[in-house]
């Protein structure tokens, strides 16, 4: 298992966040599974220059991009995976892609969208989506940046 | 007035900070449009408004940032790149902003280099300019 973390942010990479869960992980890798971004050159390319410098960045679409975490979870280099919204957590992990905890350090508030903790809400779709990856045996944590205490989803009034 | 648009792209109210304090060296400048990084921003947010604030892509373009590898630094590239005519200059202080906001060149590679100089000039150890004075 060298999938170090997974991990639901929709801004993606930004800001000093990401370089600090790298540096406190020690990954040296990220994929980005994510469909918008993998078809727009433009975001692709924001995206990678916002990475820390020296650190590859993939950008995968959400078929490519489970076949290439299955692949990269058995390979010894430890990995940050990073995702959208936790209903890409369940299409990997119900495609048989096994890590034990899902992130979710940000998803930003809407219409139709509870607010879960803090900056994180979430529409019945992604709740229900946790909710699954709970029962499938993957924790599901909200926190934000590294050195926030985790706040377990279950144990959040939804 | 310049025949080109300054953007000046920088994290939080620094932006919107520097076309404040130029205005009150040059007045008003309706060719300058500031775009600050918010919190809660995503480079993908970020790159919309300044994408916005950058206008007609046929147009000539100046867009001055505040750090070299920051977000709005990184989006800044990524706009200038997809342009023909857009020139980036990162480290931007308030010299340089109004350097080019009273420019009345035509933006090429040689008016930008004038106005690196410009900024690096700016930046001094104010006791070595007393010394140079005195001297």
């Amino acid at each position: 298992m060298t999938l170090k973390l997974v991990r639901v942010d929709d801004r993606l990479i930004h800001g000093q966040v990401v370089a600090i869960w790298l540096k406190a992980l020690g990954a040296r890798r990220i994929v980005v599974v994510d469909d918008r971004t993998a078809n727009d050159e433009f975001l692709r390319e924001i995206l990678v220059l916002a990475a820390p410098p020296g650190v590859p960045v993939e950008v995968h679409g959400l078929e490519t991009g489970t076949e290439r975490v299955r692949e990269l979870a058995a390979d010894p280099e430890p990995v940050f995976v990073l995702m959208r919204s936790p209903l890409t957590a369940v299409h990997l992990r119900e495609a048989g892609v096994e890590f034990p905890l899902l992130n979710v350090g940000g998803i930003g508030a809407g219409p139709g969208r509870k607010p879960l903790y803090r900056n994180i809400s979430a529409s019945p779709e992604e709740i229900a989506a946790m909710r699954r990856l709970e029962e499938m045996g993957t924790k599901v944590e909200l926190r934000i940046v590294e050195n926030d205490r985790p706040v377990q989803f279950a144990s959040v009034k939804v | 007035m310049p025949a080109f648009r300054i953007v000046v792209a920088a994290h939080g109210e620094l932006a919107s900070g520097f076309v404040t304090a130029a205005r009150l060296i040059c007045g008003e400048m309706d060719h300058v449009r500031a775009v600050g990084l918010e919190p809660g921003d995503s480079p993908e947010s970020f790159a919309e408004r300044l994408s916005e604030a950058c206008g007609d892509p046929e147009q000539p373009l100046l867009i001055l940032t505040d750090l070299v590898g920051g977000t709005p630094h990184n989006v800044a590239m990524a706009v200038v790149r997809r342009r023909s005519s857009a020139f980036l200059v990162s480290g931007a202080n308030l010299a340089v902003l109004v350097e080019a906001a009273t420019s009345m060149d035509a933006l090429d590679a040689d008016a930008v280099e004038r106005l690196v100089a410009a900024g690096r000039a700016a930046l001094c150890d104010a006791a070595s300019l007393a010394a140079s004075r005195s001297s």
